[in-house]
């Protein structure tokens, strides 16, 4: 094992937390994107890595190999986008407070994500989900607290289920709390039917799946685009994650328990169609499609339950499909995002527009500002340009509605040809 | 004489010679008075770490003086006795920093620090027992040099404040002494001994230990603050927020929840007291007096009283760990004393900053105050997340240990008194981060002091700073050797559980 | 130096001593207070001397002019009354330290003089073997006593000075009838003679019953304690500190005495009455405490609840001897001290400020940290927390008291702490309160406060000597060996 590689390890985690003192943050420039830079090299770095960290809590580590870099990578990609996005959308006056939530949310996600054992797993997802909850209500206005304060009631509630069940772990496993330990041995013990309930209530909590997905919705609704970005591919992407490391699938057959999720998971769907198709206005859809996709996974997850057999043979899809998860989410969130912003962009002045301006920060600014003194006409050029961009945006957006319908039909469509297909295949 | 046998009554006169001597020090003497504070507590902790050493390489410190003919007075350095000495000495060191800062200017320091250094020499005392005649002279200490504390303000609200802590430490007193005698009358001896010295005595006597460990814990449970015995702590926050930080992290509160341990695991023994049934209605008690501060603090808009109900709720986990008796459980409770000590102080601190800057006292004046005073808050919300039980600060490994001693020794209810505590820990917490952090400020703030460009004076910052991270870096680093947790399974091991 | 030492006959020195200071005293009235103040040194020097002469050589027995008991006098110390003389040498020394500062000229022209003859009948009050020379001395400590009282002058003070009078007077009858029964029944007045000799008859139940009256009435013991607070109240504070802390204790002695070596074997329930009149004093005297709303009178009654304590230890006394009898003796001891400390104290504060409101006091004591001080430790003392006097007495009490499940006794010995508690911060509470009008005051020379702070601080320091206090008490037996230890 590399031993250069533990001190990228530690600062994926700690160089966020300390970025987010703000005396730091303000004296460095773009820190969002700085933060993240640690996790990135660990991408490229080749071939699994670990490091042991006896000394926290009751004794964590850290570990990359094939599976948690499609997480990783997912992870990485969303939270850059998120973090250029905030800096390119300065609208929002509180950025610079939003800036130590960020970074830590960003260090609690990338250590769930590298945990190796349950307590790392839910210390670094607390973490998250309470910077997430500053990132939720920074805009302060009452719509946001509200939606703030649902998430953080979801969030307690979760994190008080998933500590009874880590306790009943603890209790089963003599301390030893390694993801593949504790699967093991919840797989054989009386207390398992317990841990489940437990552990798949916290993580349909964290994970806003459906029908404890009210969360979801308010915030999507209050939050800015930078925030709302992050919504799939980190608390609801770590959700799932956490679920599928915690629960022993493919160790124990649940048959009663796993039918249940998977009907959860089925009407969790028509649900998200249902409520798309009735009075959603399409600003909303990323909402519903994140439902629906939680929706699909939880069937997974039942089925898992249900069916041990083929879990194991599918298990090597579970990491690439959350990360790829996240990453639509993501996508889909941002592109409905930046429709809905150009539409409203026209209403903003030119002076404003120029503002808008993704080189408006820092020493970019300087240079931005030089330009436009010396040089006039690429300034009016620019300005041209932009004002263009924006009829073509609004054209898109108008057009747009009928081909996200569409879109969404078919993709409804397809799903429950899907589904069917699962269904006659399992019963055959 | 062994040079060992010395050290104990040393700690001691660390703290009570500077005491005595500032009493006569005239108002004026600022530089004197703090040189011989600091200088105290230094000594106190390099004699305190030099045992803690000692007593992990099996030492004995043991300092004997006889008081009744019988009866000695034992001060012992055991693996218990320095978690708590070890917690009161550093408490010690960082609170008389902050109160420097604190009384700057204000009037009869002299008084008010010679009144603190005795307060302390009594927890030091307390902690060091080795007898139960000990501990309740210290005890008995700890409630008369509490008082001048408490009233220090001289306010009318200040002495009924102290007439009501007089009240109850006098009469939680007054059964202590009664238990302790009749203690005596019964077995001869009192000296603290690991898994008790009531092993031998005869089953004819099980009702009258029934009784003695009632009257124990009821002359214990005035300090612990056990409903329904809490009145004075919410009284008695109007007392200098060193003060009330002192008397909620180490000295009183802790004092009392530390005798309840002493009473548990080295008089009656773990496994006697489980035997005659007492650690059950115990533990009833500890979990109702969780969820009532907890329900209490909710509706409290003044910040100190919001945290002396939680104290109450806190300091109970200590009980509750003790009292389901069983290992683990035990290592919960243990080091909950410590823990909730750090992070309570740093609460405490904060409350006293906020209301020394800007005059703050109530939670609905609390609205932006983070954007003010960053570093203060950002220490109440470790506290305060501490407090609610989210890892990794240090409260987690306490609750931890406590959920999980509850599963092995089969009391499935703790879990959700456990829970609902958390719930309740969270519901009165977090919406006070919330209204600092995200809510904007109002106009002015209700007193503003400055201090230059800072938020608020160096002595009134770096406490609640440096408390919170210690409260940090146990939760994080709780496995490392000499951690509290580590302490509390040596402790454990050695002391409660040898077979 | 120690054949010489002991070969002094301390017994007499103690009485002759401050006798012949009393005369010097009054014979130069101008030197009163160093003749005086050299006097009360000399009779510590010699108490102490009779300490080392008893702890070395057992009990102290000397017969004046070489005539024995059925005739001359006799001199007798043991533990207990050694235990005595200390606290009378001491507390005597303290007071007087006090008083070279509080009385002026002329007044302390009165006082040295009758203080010294005090002193003498004390000392040989506690020396005295038979009960005719107790009788004698009880006598001509009750007339000093109330001279004292008298001292202070005005309507107040010989009003209280006059009821004293009456109650002691009264009180010494009763006791010299006692003594007339006595002698014509068994033809002896030495104590151990009597010991020997007396048998249950109902001319002894008239002997006892007499004598215990008198006595009760001159110790104050509920409901007898009628004539003291008025006494303690309107006396000068160093006076009502001699009253309080020792005068008090000789009838309490004589009575003590009287029941370890004769009446106790006879049994017969007094001892439970004592029990029951103690009781009533500790919860009449606190509640009374409590009550007051002048310093003084709170003290005074505090005494009169106090008091209660030493008569607990008598029905406890019967299988428990030796535990509840030091535990009085221990009692006995500290509440001197404590209350002696108190009302210097009181004196302090009296003089400050000109008045002893206790509603008011904020705007003194806070003047007089010291004295505080010393109020507050005596108080710790009184209230028998640890460490201190008091606590060790009661400890014992209690100990006695559990052994044999009295739990009467129990609840009352805890519920007077408590009480006691009470009155002892009802006056604390006002040192810290503030005080933003200034005051009118008096300057108090700095070695009355010292004086009551050192007292008080005995009292506390008692809480450490225990065991060495209660084996000189244990020289001689005076308490017997009837003890079965825990």
């Amino acid at each position: 094992m590399n031993e250069d590689i533990y001190g990228i390890f530690l600062l994926i985690v700690v160089g966020p937390l300390l970025l987010a003192i703000p005396a730091l943050h303000s004296r460095v420039p773009w820190p969002r994107h700085l933060a993240i830079i640690p996790a990135l090299l660990l991408i490229v770095f080749p071939g699994d890595a670990s490091l042991a960290m006896p000394w926290f809590l009751f004794g964590t580590g850290f570990a990359v190999d094939g599976e948690v870099r499609w997480i990783l990578v997912m992870s990485v990609a969303v939270w850059l986008t998120a973090a250029t996005v905030a800096k390119s959308s300065r609208r929002n006056p509180a950025y610079d407070r939003a800036t130590p939530f960020f970074l830590l949310t960003l260090a609690g996600n990338l250590g769930a994500v590298l945990a190796t054992d349950l307590v790392g797993f839910f210390s670094f997802s607390t973490l998250m989900g309470y910077g997430f909850y500053g990132l939720v209500v920074h805009a302060g206005d009452a719509e946001a607290r509200r939606a703030g304060r649902l998430y953080l009631i979801f969030l307690i509630v979760a994190d008080l289920a998933l500590f009874e069940a880590l306790l009943l772990a603890a209790l089963t496993t003599g301390g030893n709390l390694q993801y593949v330990v504790v699967r093991q041995a919840m797989a054989g013990t009386s207390s398992s039917q317990l841990y489940l309930w437990m552990a798949l209530a916290g993580f349909a909590l964290k994970a806003g799946i459906w029908p404890v997905h009210l969360w979801l919705s308010t915030t999507f609704k209050s939050a800015p685009l930078s925030t709302t970005l992050l919504l799939g591919g980190v608390p609801v992407a770590m959700g799932l994650l956490g679920a599928v490391r915690w629960l022993p699938f493919g160790e124990i057959a649940f048959y009663v328990l796993g039918m249940v999720i998977m009907v959860m998971g089925v009407a969790a769907i028509l649900y998200a169609v249902l409520m798309f198709f009735m009075h959603a206005p399409l600003t909303m859809f990323p909402v519903w499609g994140t439902v629906a996709v939680t929706g699909l996974s939880v069937m997974a997850l039942g089925t898992g339950l249900a069916h041990p057999a083929v879990w194991r043979q599918y298990e090597y899809l579970t990491y690439p499909f959350i990360a790829s998860l996240g990453m639509f989410l993501a996508a889909l969130t941002f592109a409905i995002g930046r429709l809905q912003d150009k539409r409203q962009a026209p209403e903003v002045d030119l002076q404003r527009v120029e503002v808008l301006s993704p080189w408006g920060e820092g020493g970019m600014g300087v240079i931005e500002r030089w330009a436009e003194d010396r040089l006039l006409i690429l300034r009016s050029l620019w300005r041209d340009l932009r004002l263009k961009a924006v009829e073509q945006y609004q054209r898109i957006f108008d057009w747009g509605k009928p081909a996200v319908f569409i879109w969404g039909w078919s993709a409804t469509i397809t799903m429950f040809v899907f589904l069917g297909l699962v269904f006659a295949w399992l019963a055959g | 004489m062994n040079w060992d046998a010395w050290i104990p009554l040393l700690v001691i006169a660390s703290s009570l010679l500077p005491g005595l001597i500032i009493f006569f020090l005239a108002e004026d003497r600022k530089r004197l008075r703090t040189t011989l504070n600091l200088a105290g507590a230094l000594v106190k902790l390099a004699l305190v770490c030099w045992m803690l050493w000692g007593v992990y390489h099996e030492h004995h410190y043991e300092t004997r003086l006889t008081l009744l003919p019988d009866l000695e007075l034992v001060l012992r350095a055991g693996p218990l006795s320095l978690l708590f000495l070890t917690l009161s000495t550093i408490l010690w060191l960082v609170t008389t920093v902050y109160a420097i800062g604190y009384l700057e200017d204000s009037p009869h320091r002299s008084r008010f620090f010679g009144f603190f250094s005795l307060c302390v020499t009594a927890t030091v005392g307390v902690a060091l027992s080795g007898n139960l005649i000990t501990f309740l002279l210290f005890y008995e200490l700890l409630t008369l040099s509490t008082y001048p504390l408490v009233v220090h303000r001289g306010t009318e609200v200040a002495r009924r404040a102290g007439q009501s802590y007089l009240v109850h430490t006098i009469f939680g007193g007054a059964l202590l002494l009664l238990g302790t005698v009749w203690l005596y009358t019964l077995t001869g001896t009192l000296e603290f001994t690991p898994r008790g010295f009531l092993n031998d005595l005869g089953e004819e006597h099980r009702p009258a230990l029934v009784i003695i460990f009632a009257l124990l814990i009821a002359g214990l449970g005035v300090k612990a603050a056990l409903v329904p015995l809490h009145g004075w702590l919410p009284q008695a926050m109007v007392a200098p927020a060193p003060v009330s930080a002192l008397l909620h992290a180490v000295a009183v509160v802790k004092a009392g929840a530390f005798g309840i341990v002493r009473v548990i695991y080295d008089v009656f023994g773990v496994d006697f007291a489980a035997g005659l049934g007492v650690t059950e209605p115990l533990a009833w008690l500890a979990a109702t007096t969780i969820i009532y501060g907890s329900l209490r603090a909710l509706f409290q808009d003044d910040l100190k009283r919001r945290l002396a109900f939680s104290t109450i709720s806190q300091v109970s986990y200590i009980t509750l760990g003790v009292a389901i008796a069983g290992p683990i459980a035990t290592i919960g409770g243990v080091v909950h004393l410590v823990h909730q000590g750090l992070m309570k102080i740093t609460l405490f601190f904060c409350a006293g900053n906020l209301a020394e800057t800007l005059g703050i006292h109530k939670v609905s004046e609390m609205s932006g105050v983070g954007r003010r005073m960053p570093w203060t808050m950002t220490a109440f919300t470790i506290g305060a997340f501490g407090m609610i039980g989210a890892p990794p600060v240090a409260g987690f490994i306490s609750k931890w240990y406590l959920g999980l001693g509850a599963l092995e020794a089969g009391q499935e209810w703790v879990i959700f008194v456990l829970a609902g505590s958390s719930l309740l820990n969270a519901a009165y917490f977090l919406p006070i981060l919330h209204r600092a952090w995200f809510q904007e400020p109002q106009d002015a703030w209700p007193e503003e002091h400055h201090f230059g460009n800072k938020e608020t004076a160096w002595a009134l910052l770096l406490p609640p700073l440096v408390t919170a991270l210690m409260a940090l870096g146990m939760g994080m680093l709780a496995s490392a050797p000499f951690s509290p947790l580590g302490w509390a399974q040596f402790i454990s091991q050695r002391e409660f559980y040898r077979p | 130096m120690g054949a010489l030492l002991s070969e002094i006959s301390w017994g007499v020195v103690l009485i002759l001593l401050p006798l012949a200071g009393g005369i010097a005293c009054f014979l130069f009235p101008r030197a009163a207070k160093v003749l005086g103040l050299v006097s009360v040194f000399a009779v510590l020097l010699s108490v102490s001397g009779l300490g080392w002469n008893i702890k070395v050589n057992g009990i102290y027995r000397h017969a004046i002019g070489g005539w024995n008991a059925p005739l001359g006098i006799d001199l007798y110390a043991d533990g207990l009354s050694l235990l005595m003389l200390a606290a009378t040498a001491l507390v005597g020394f303290g007071i007087s330290v006090y008083s070279a500062d509080y009385f002026e000229r002329e007044d302390a022209a009165r006082f040295w003089p009758i203080w010294l003859l005090l002193l003498a009948a004390l000392n040989a009050l506690f020396l005295s073997a038979d009960v005719f020379n107790l009788y004698v001395t009880l006598e001509l400590m009750g007339l000093a006593a109330v001279a004292l009282a008298a001292l202070a002058g005005g309507r107040d003070a010989l009003g209280g000075a006059m009821r004293y009078l009456l109650a002691s007077l009264l009180g010494s009858l009763a006791y010299l009838f006692g003594v007339a029964l006595l002698y014509h029944g068994f033809g002896s007045m030495d104590i151990a003679m009597l010991a020997v000799r007396v048998e249950a008859s109902p001319a002894v139940w008239a002997a006892l019953g007499l004598m215990s009256v008198g006595l009760l009435l001159k110790t104050a013991l509920f409901p007898l304690h009628f004539w003291l607070p008025p006494a303690h109240a309107s006396a000068p504070a160093p006076v009502s500190a001699l009253l309080s802390a020792l005068v008090v204790k000789g009838s309490f002695y004589i009575l003590l005495r009287l029941w370890l070596e004769i009446f106790g074997p006879l049994g017969g329930g007094v001892d439970t009455l004592f029990g029951l009149l103690g009781t009533g004093a500790i919860l009449w005297g606190s509640l009374q405490a409590l009550r007051q709303t002048r310093l003084k009178l709170l003290v005074a009654y505090s005494t009169v609840a106090q008091i209660g304590y030493f008569f607990i230890s008598f029905p406890l006394a019967a299988s428990a001897g030796v535990t509840a009898w030091s535990a009085a003796a221990y009692l006995v001891l500290s509440h001197a001290l404590a209350k002696a400390a108190m009302f210097l104290a009181t004196g302090n504060v009296l003089r400050f400020g000109g008045h002893d409101r206790i509603a008011d006091l904020d705007r003194v004591v806070q003047r007089l940290p010291l004295t505080a001080c010393a109020f507050a430790l005596a108080g710790v003392s009184i209230m028998g927390l640890p460490p201190s006097g008091g606590f060790v007495g009661k400890w014992l009490l209690l100990q006695a008291a559990l052994t044999q499940d009295r739990w009467d006794l129990v609840s009352v010995i805890i519920l007077g702490g408590v009480l006691a508690a009470g009155y002892v911060f009802k006056v604390i509470g006002h040192a810290f309160t503030l005080a933003d009008i200034s005051h009118e005051s008096r300057e108090v020379p700095a070695k009355m406060e010292w004086a009551a702070l050192l007292l008080a601080f005995g009292a506390i320091l008692l809480g450490f000597l225990a065991s060495p206090v209660l084996s000189l008490v244990g020289i001689g037996v005076p308490f017997g060996v009837s003890e079965v230890s825990p």
